[in-house]
């Protein structure tokens, strides 16, 4: 019987980061992306993912890290997704940026996409897994 | 109504100490100023304060910021958990990332650019955070234990007494 595998749901425009990410996890886990905020709304409405990693610097018409934020808020206030694990990669890593995303949206890691490191990611990936949902699942 | 147990402050600069003190002390809490992580260590468990606020980089030549280094141990070796704000004059990426991910503070400030009235709302909510746990009779012993054996190889500990504030 096949194990089941996490879902994970990649939300970033640039294809070929999201190529790079899928690289490192498609081997031990189901991977999906979305390249814009209305894609990744549509794709968690009707799948349940178990880890989503955003860009927090979406650019759609502008390059503010709002739209972000913003999906991440979203999330943290719909009930069923509220306790999903998140991660943010960033190509424009500040103190700031990291106090916002830890303190007020509550995600598992921020990672600075021109230091990350492939065995951490997937490392942080693993236990971001593990603690999602309050550790209610299992793999 | 402000918490009359203390606010653990482990500082090194002087001057840092008493602006702290006097910010926390101006809405009414009891500081406790331990100017290393030993003594802060020794504090941790002699006042059991609310929450602490940490500086990262003390007097110190090792490699680690030596706040991350003297927390590691007290949650490790003495088994204490408090909630902590980091304030410190070296933010980073790096360290901030530390400080939320791996020891899940509460906040992090950067000395030049910190809110006074976000400061305080934060030790507010260290405060009501620590007042649903508690540091039992059996766990303060076994944490003096711990630091008797570390710091002064099991003899009785004899720590400066801090010059108290309010």
């Amino acid at each position: 019987m096949t194990r089941q595998k996490a879902r994970i749901l990649i939300i970033e425009d640039d294809v070929d980061y999201v190529d790079t990410l899928e690289g490192y996890l498609k081997d031990d886990y189901e991977v999906h992306s979305a390249e814009s905020l209305r894609e990744a709304r549509s794709l968690l409405e009707w799948n349940a993912f178990h880890l989503a990693i955003v860009d927090i610097s979406l650019v759609l018409g502008d390059s503010s890290d709002e739209k972000g934020f913003r999906l991440i808020e979203e999330l943290r206030t719909t009930e069923i997704l509220r306790d999903m694990s998140i991660i943010i990669v960033t190509a424009y890593p500040s103190e700031e940026r990291v106090r916002k995303a830890f303190k007020d949206y509550r995600v598992r890691d921020f990672i600075d996409k021109m230091t990350l490191d492939p065995k951490e990611f997937k490392k942080e990936v693993a236990e971001a897994i593990a603690a999602s949902y309050g550790g209610a699942l299992s793999f | 109504m402000v918490s009359s147990d203390p606010i653990l402050i482990v500082e090194d600069d002087p001057d840092w100490q008493d602006e702290l003190c006097t910010i926390l002390g101006a809405v009414g809490y009891k500081c406790e100023i331990a100017p290393n992580f030993e003594s802060g260590l020794v504090k941790l468990v002699e006042h059991r304060p609310m929450t602490l606020v940490l500086d990262l980089k003390l007097r110190s030549d090792l490699p680690e910021d030596e706040g991350f280094l003297g927390w590691r141990l007290a949650r490790q070796a003495l088994e204490l958990d408090i909630p902590i704000i980091i304030v410190t004059g070296h933010p980073s990426v790096a360290r901030a990332r530390k400080a939320f991910r791996d020891y899940k503070v509460i906040d992090f400030f950067d000395k030049l650019d910190m809110d006074k009235e976000e400061l305080i709302s934060r030790v507010s909510d260290g405060v009501k955070a620590s007042q649903e746990r508690t540091l039992t009779p059996a766990l303060r012993q076994h944490a003096l234990e711990q630091l008797r054996r570390m710091f002064y190889g099991g003899m009785p500990i004899r720590p400066n007494s801090p010059k108290e504030r309010r």
